[in-house]
């Protein structure tokens, strides 16, 4: 679920994990996702705030890719390729599948925080 | 910080402001720096980075471009706004592929931009890169202002001339002519500044260095706008281009007024009598010498008369010396007048005026005292020199008006003649001298020529003189008496002396 490749540059900035770096960016990951998936949400119907949709899904975008996430990234790069764009046609179906995507990726990370434990 | 540091070898840790306002990312970057020698401090808005900014100096700001309230670019315009962050790093972060946002962060004054990616190692190399030439910049800024300031001091600056840019003055160099950077100059502007005689000359010159690719050096007269008089001296060099062709000339302009005044007050104390303004010795030695030199090569005459006042020191004591030094001004303006006086020549100029040149020569000088010198660098015969003293004689005809009184002042003149008299400065001086004694001796106020005869009589009065002295010394005088007899009675009626 998780890309490998981002997950083992996300290790080397805390190789020992005395930092705890990781559990930290999950857990703020994932109180941010709260809100993001909110807006989210919200954007499935009109009218939405294309404005606010674009600015949450360029964050959740590089926030997801940081983190291994690499189909919410991509999804998110699409909503806010539309909604940059003012294109609101498949919007409400894309968010949807993020939504799905969202929910996989919060189980993906509690289990990665897990195992780090 | 203003050591310039190596890749790997970062002794302190540079202080970083990142702005980002997704917290992950934050997170990330913050770590990413910080294991790669940075100092990191992290805030979530463009707002409180302008805030902590005013008590807060980093090295280098990363800021995230798009951020909800105030942006990465409205915050980038801001701090540039600010003092002291005119030139500081800022990278902007950006999306791929947003090639928008890269325009305007340069639009908003980011010195860089780099694309988000899960390559932290990128970042920190790219800012290892940024922090580098920002140092650099510093120094070279330090010692730009360093150089200005000097320049400033030595009234100097610089300026270009390159093919199809035109002529260009640095800011020092405007302020050399009195000008502001507001005020800029181009060269026919500055070529209004110059007289138009000393211009044309100029205008000759800077031909033929180009024609010739050579070194400029000259000494230009400037009339400032607000009419001040400068001497500036100007020094250039040609440039050449990578194919080794000239493209141009760099160079320096110094004001040195200062400098030049200094040097012609020195050389007119060394060169002119302080009193009258007239050659003195040092000079008259060296004008004779090259007067006897071009009568030596052209086989002519030279004349010098000895003009020596009469009864100056009784005038000097009764009305005073201040009243002596008036007479004597007037005196020199008199001789002056007598001569084709010229005060021009002075060391080197003669060869390049041409084969009449010694004429320039032609001076009165103040040996000294109320002794006097008329040079005569060509003359036919004794005659010519003869009416020279005259003249002189003449111009003291007429009364000088000195301390309330009128003064009748007569001179006594002899005179030598190169090559009659003397082969040398010191023997014409000396037989001039001679000659003049022997006016004094028979009344005054008249001219002679030098003969050996005179010097014959000069050298028995003087060995007589000696011989005098020497009786005295030596106790060798007798008082004789010569008894007066009266022939009537045969009787002696008195001692004789």
């Amino acid at each position: 679920m998780l890309d490998d490749q981002a997950l083992a540059r996300l290790r080397e900035l805390d190789p020992e994990g005395v930092n705890h770096l990781l559990e930290r960016v999950v857990a703020a990951f994932l109180k941010s996702l709260d809100q993001q998936e909110q807006v989210l949400a919200q954007g499935r119907d009109a009218p939405r705030d294309l404005n606010g949709l674009r600015h949450v899904a360029h964050t959740l975008k590089s926030a997801a890719a940081s983190l291994g996430a690499a189909v919410l990234s991509q999804r998110c790069a699409e909503i806010e390729g539309l909604a940059r764009a003012g294109h609101e046609d498949g919007l409400a179906d894309l968010i949807g599948i993020a939504l799905d995507d969202i929910a996989a990726a919060r189980l993906a990370m509690q289990q990665l925080v897990q195992a780090q434990r | 910080m203003s050591r310039v540091v190596k890749e790997g070898e970062l002794i302190e840790r540079p202080r970083v402001l990142l702005v980002d306002d997704d917290p992950v990312n934050l997170m990330l970057i913050e770590a990413a720096l910080q294991e790669h020698g940075f100092e990191v401090t992290a805030l979530t808005g463009g707002q409180q980075a302008l805030q902590l900014v005013t008590q807060w100096t980093p090295e280098l700001i990363v800021l995230d471009a798009l951020m909800p309230d105030l942006d990465g670019f409205e915050t980038c315009e801001r701090l540039r706004a600010l003092p002291g962050f005119e030139n500081a790093p800022i990278l902007m972060l950006t999306g791929l592929d947003d090639e928008a946002s890269i325009n305007r962060a340069y639009q908003a004054g980011a010195t860089d931009f780099f694309v988000k990616s899960t390559q932290w190692r990128l970042l920190a190399g790219r800012l290892r890169y940024m922090l580098r030439s920002s140092r650099t910049r510093q120094e070279l800024e330090r010692s730009k202002s360093k150089l200005a300031r000097a320049q400033d001091l030595a009234r100097m600056g610089s300026f270009e001339w390159q093919t199809g840019h035109g002529f260009k003055l640095a800011n020092e160099a405007l302020r050399v002519f009195g000008r502001g950077p507001a005020d800029p100059l181009d060269f026919i502007g500055v070529m209004r500044m110059v007289p138009r005689e000393e211009r044309l000359l100029f205008m000759r010159l800077l031909r033929d260095v180009v024609a010739h690719n050579s070194v400029l050096v000259t000494d230009l007269p400037f009339t400032l706008l607000d009419g001040r008089k400068r001497v500036i001296h100007i020094e250039a060099e040609p440039e050449f281009n990578e194919h080794g062709n000239a493209c141009g000339y760099t160079g320096v302009i110094q004001d040195v007024t200062d400098r030049r005044m200094a040097e012609d007050r020195i050389r007119e104390l060394a060169n002119f009598d302080a009193l009258t303004g007239l050659p003195n010795r040092r000079q008259l030695m060296w004008r004779a010498e090259r007067a006897i030199e071009a009568g030596r090569r052209m086989g002519h005459e030279v004349g010098l008369l000895l003009i020596d006042l009469d009864r100056f020191k009784v005038i000097n004591d009764t009305l005073g010396h201040a009243a002596g030094d008036d007479l004597l001004m007037e005196v020199g303006r008199r001789l002056r007048s007598c001569v084709r006086h010229s005060d021009q020549v002075m060391e080197g100029m003669l060869e390049s005026v041409g084969t009449r040149s010694h004429r320039t020569l032609e001076a009165v000088g103040r040996l000294g005292g109320d002794e006097f010198v008329a040079l005569l660098p060509e003359v036919g015969d004794e005659g010519d020199a003869e009416r020279v003293a005259d003249r002189v004689l003449d111009a003291l005809r007429e009364p000088i008006f000195i301390a309330g009184q009128e003064c009748f002042v007569t001179a006594s003149v002899g005179i030598a003649l190169y090559p009659r008299d003397g082969l040398t400065m010191a023997d014409l001086l000396r037989n001039a001298d001679v000659a003049m004694y022997a006016v004094k001796n028979q009344g005054r106020n008249a001219s002679a020529l030098y003969s050996p005869m005179l010097a014959g009589r000069g050298r028995e009065k003087l060995e007589l003189e000696s011989a005098l002295h020497k009786a005295i010394e030596r106790d060798e005088l007798v008082l004789h008496y010569q008894p007066k007899i009266d022939v009537r009675t045969a009787r002696m009626v008195a001692p004789r002396r």
